[in-house]
């Protein structure tokens, strides 16, 4: 592994307390500077050939990326993690059991919604609010039935179609941008990529969606499945080669983060920006009235610590909302973490009930946030707490200011 | 050293298995504290959530003879937190703000409180814990009373002792005992200060009263520009000479500047010698008074600018760069060694230039961060791991410099701790018999030395050597 990059740790332990891991457990293993204590072990062969103890601490770490930003030696973790997930995989360590089966589903958009029919169905039929309330099954599971929004019958580039043209209040168009549409999202949150698409429009951009985009391999690369990722971040750079756009906005913090770590690219050479740092810098009529319900964010931490983009969805929310109440430890993991939340599921829970606990003192009637996985997470976190909060993308709340104005909602016959 | 059998056991019935530690993987991540060139590993890691628990494992390790040491976040830079077999009682999960009390401004915590923590939770009420140590994103109040930590606003609001009412500790016998209150006039000597500063090797404290201090209302931040280092030392004289005590009085050098602007882009002017960082605080009428005349001794010591911060990002900017600035040197260096000296403030000038001389004589570049205000120095030696001897040359040339900070009347610490790092200098700066009399005081409460053995005390009763350079995890510096 890359031996200079675990050099520049300097042992100060500066990014303890940042750790969420390390909040819940304590435990020096289970913090930054013990990983990176540990990886260098493995790599040093320290451990005299026995390994596993090292990598339980390295499994449950989050690669939530805080502790890179608390860092004041500049030290890559994510780097250095992935390269040791990488390790891990290529020796064929049977990482978590679920890990393998899990990121091929993800990979196939056949399987992907062969997996959405089955939780439709379990919604129609109400099977799942059943299974939450059945205390036998292990919480892990339970929170990730509860968390799941309503699946709609289709993915949502099936139903809409693949260009939209401005729709400014002045009718001024401004220019012409594509959106990365991806996997869970197009599968499970079509309500955020239409409330995207209005917003945009809205504010003057055509929007034009690619065909047969699917995952971008964020969370096969997270694992240390760099073969995987590498053939779908190249599958998803094809998609957009004929595509003519100023930018390609996305709107999952964790796909955002792996298209700029991997320096991702189409031949077009349009730049890939998040839908918050685009609609901060072009919000050209922001909402007439806000609303006023109690609200919180929840920064992604690979929008926050991943990206450094960290004022944009505050921005936002300030000019949709007129009551934003920080709360505290906003900036740390919920516990989601990609697949994290399913393989690591005890871990997990705890996570989030620190985070719930942290939410609910600020009494909230909506959370926004902008990462599938943490939306996933946190509506669980809040529905299996009993709290009547709701989850949102932050441009999903944009987009509902803009509903309290009739003229918003007729461009896009929303009743 | 093994540990006698039966004691990890007795640990696990204790606080519940998960909460012992004893596997390769678990206790190797325990071999060094901020400190990385002194290592030693523990036999046994256990992680108390309650005072009854802590004074159970003592009573458990004292029956058994095993040596303990209690640990916060690891943060600390002289070796104090590691322990050569034994057991290490990590006080993480004691982190709890047991009560908050704004009217009389005192808050009870468990020692594993982080400082930043504790700060968050009492700013609401407009009050703060004012020690504030560069590492306060990390470190414990624990820590912080066990090393008597410091940071730059020690100059206007003193060191962590004068800001703890009490403690609760455990003895090495496993005695509970309550010292200090709620409030300072209780009657009979102050023993509860005695135990600050005494790098946990008299008693454990698992529970401190701290005072709070009301924030200033107005805080202003300024940096000076000085194109050399003796015209930045010369104006920390001026100004405090100029009846301004400022709350905190910052001297960085051109080599930190060039690390912190490398990573972080704080707005440190690159081309200068020396800056001095300087922050006014109290009633907006004072601060402005007192802004003129440190702005005046600047320039008369030739500041080739004067800038002050505009607004509060700016500010945190500032301050960034500079509670960073040891960090950033990672960059330029693989590895450096941090000291940690006191001088009069009146012989800054003289011992930075003797630094600078020391350095080279080693060929050894030396990056100094001081508390200017208060003379006290954190000269840097940056040095190549890779080369053979690179570590005991840089050694070498900080244990001169050290001994520079003696010869004109200063100390060889004044933050960081004796630990195990500067017990062999103890003797430079104690005599015998001051020596002993610390010793004879320690040995009146840890008669077996099980606490914390091997540490501030030159030979005396050790228990397990400290190793120096042992597999050293990183770059390394104290
Ligand atoms: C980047 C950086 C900057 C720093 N800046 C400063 C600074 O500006 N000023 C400063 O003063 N220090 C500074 N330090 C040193 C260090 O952070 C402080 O000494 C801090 O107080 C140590 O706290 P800790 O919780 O990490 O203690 P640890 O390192 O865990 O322990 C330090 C010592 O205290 C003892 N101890 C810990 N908790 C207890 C307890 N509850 N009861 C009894 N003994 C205990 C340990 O046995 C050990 O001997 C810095 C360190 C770093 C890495
Ligand atoms: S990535 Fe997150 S969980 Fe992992 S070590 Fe860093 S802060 Fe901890
Ligand atoms: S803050 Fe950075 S340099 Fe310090 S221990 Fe953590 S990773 Fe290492």
């Amino acid at each position: 592994m890359e031996q200079n990059l675990l050099q520049e740790c300097i042992h100060c332990g500066l990014c303890l307390s940042s750790c969420p891991t390390y909040l819940v457990l304590g435990k020096e293993a289970d913090s930054p500077r013990g990983r990176l204590a540990l990886m260098k072990a493995i790599e040093d062969d320290q451990l005299q050939g026995d390994n596993t103890g090292a990598f339980a601490h390295l499994d449950i770490c989050l690669g939530c990326l805080a502790c890179q930003t608390s860092c004041p030696s500049g030290v890559q973790y994510g780097h250095l993690l992935e390269a040791t997930r990488g390790y891990q995989y290529v020796n064929d360590r049977q990482l978590f059991g679920l890990q393998k089966p899990l990121l091929k589903i993800i990979a196939s958009p056949t399987y992907l919604r062969w997996l959405s029919r089955l939780a439709r169905a379990l919604q129609l039929i109400r099977l799942d609010r059943l299974l939450i309330r059945l205390p036998i099954l292990p919480r892990p599971v339970r929170s990730q039935l509860a968390g799941l929004p309503k699946i709609p019958p289709q993915p949502f580039t099936r139903t809409a179609p693949s260009d939209f043209p401005s729709a400014a209040p002045d009718g001024q168009r401004r220019g012409r941008v594509a959106l990365f549409t991806g996997c869970v999202m197009d599968h499970w949150y079509g309500t955020v990529h239409a409330a995207t698409v209005r917003v945009l429009r809205w504010n003057g951009y055509d929007v034009v969606l690619p065909v047969d985009n699917h995952c971008c391999g964020a969370l096969h690369s997270h694992a240390g499945d760099h073969d995987t990722a590498d053939v779908l971040l190249k599958n998803s750079a094809k998609v957009f080669d004929q595509i003519e756009a100023d930018a390609i906005i996305i709107n999952s913090a964790g796909c955002g983060y792996q298209l700029a770590e991997k320096q991702w690219h189409c031949a077009t050479g349009a730049p890939v920006i998040d839908i918050c740092v685009w609609m901060a810098a072009n919000l050209h009529h922001p909402p007439q009235t806000r609303l006023g319900q109690r609200i919180t964010y929840d920064a992604p931490c690979h929008l926050f610590h991943g990206q450094g983009i960290t004022r944009e969805p505050l921005q936002l929310l300030d000019a949709a909302c007129q009551n934003m109440l920080p709360a505290p430890e906003a900036e740390v993991c919920c516990g989601s973490a990609g697949i994290y939340s399913i393989t690591q599921g005890h871990m997990s829970q705890q996570i989030l009930d620190r985070k719930i606990d942290n939410i609910m003192s600020v009494e909230p009637r909506m959370l926004a946030t902008a990462n599938p996985g943490c939306h996933l997470q946190l509506q669980a976190g809040l529905r299996l707490r009993g709290a009547n909060v709701d989850v949102r993308h932050v441009v999903e709340v944009l987009d509902l200011a803009y509903q309290q104005d009739d003229s918003y909602r007729r461009t896009f016959g929303i009743v | 050293m093994a540990l006698p059998a039966g004691l990890s056991r007795k640990l696990g019935k204790l606080l519940g298995p998960q909460w012992v530690d004893k596997d390769p993987a678990d206790l190797l991540v325990y071999q060094s504290d901020g400190l990385t060139l002194h290592a030693a590993t523990p036999d046994v890691v256990v992680y108390p959530e309650t005072t009854e628990q802590c004074a159970r494992i003592i009573k458990t390790c004292a029956s058994y003879g095993a040596p303990f040491v209690a640990r916060g976040a690891g943060t600390g830079l002289s070796g104090g937190a590691i322990s050569d077999g034994g057991v290490i009682i990590q006080l993480s999960r004691m982190n709890r703000v047991l009560q908050i009390d704004h009217r009389n401004r005192f808050a009870i915590v468990q020692p594993g409180v982080v400082n930043n923590y504790l700060n968050l939770q009492v700013r609401p009420f407009g009050l703060e814990f004012a020690p504030d140590p560069s590492s306060q994103a990390a470190c414990t109040i624990g820590g912080n009373v066990a090393e008597n930590a410091g940071g730059p606003h020690t100059l206007k609001y003193g060191v962590t002792s004068n800001h703890i009412l009490g403690q609760t500790v455990v003895f090495p016998d496993g005695s509970i005992e309550q010292l200090g209150g709620t409030f300072p006039l209780a009657a009979g000597p102050d023993f509860s200060a005695f135990l600050v500063g005494t790098e946990g090797t008299i008693a454990i404290t698992t529970e401190v009263i701290v005072r709070l201090t009301p924030l200033a209302p107005s805080v202003k931040t300024m940096l000076a520009t000085f194109p050399t280092v003796a015209g930045a030392t010369e104006s920390v004289s001026a100004i405090l000479s100029a009846g301004v005590l400022p709350a905190a009085l910052e001297l960085i050098d051109n080599l930190c500047i060039q690390a912190v602007e490398a990573h972080l882009k704080a707005g440190f002017p690159t081309e200068a010698a020396a800056i001095l960082l300087i922050e006014l605080d109290g009633e907006e009428s004072e601060i402005a008074n007192e802004s003129a005349p440190v702005e005046k001794a600047c320039r008369q010591n030739g500041a080739t600018d004067f800038r002050v911060a505009q607004g509060e990002d700016e500010r945190q900017q500032l301050w960034r760069g500079r509670k960073h600035a040891v960090g950033s040197l990672g960059k330029l260096s693989p590895a450096f060694y941090t000291n940690d000296g006191v001088v009069p403030r009146s012989k800054l000038t003289t011992i930075l230039s003797e630094i600078y001389r020391i350095g080279s004589k080693h060929s050894l570049r030396v990056a100094n961060v001081c508390h200017a205000g208060d003379g006290s120095m954190h000269p840097l030696v940056l040095f190549d791991p890779t080369t053979a001897d690179g570590a005991a040359r840089a050694m070498e040339c900080s244990e001169e410099i050290l001994l520079a900070c003696l010869e004109i009347g200063g100390s060889i610490t004044g933050e960081h701790g004796v630990g195990v790092e500067k017990r062999h200098m103890m003797n430079r700066m104690f005599s015998a018999r001051d020596l002993e009399h610390m010793a004879r005081l320690r040995t009146a409460f840890n008669p077996h030395d099980l606490l914390n053995p091997g540490k501030v005390l030159p030979g005396g009763a050790t228990r397990g050597e400290v190793k120096a350079g042992v597999s050293i995890p990183g770059g390394s510096w104290i």
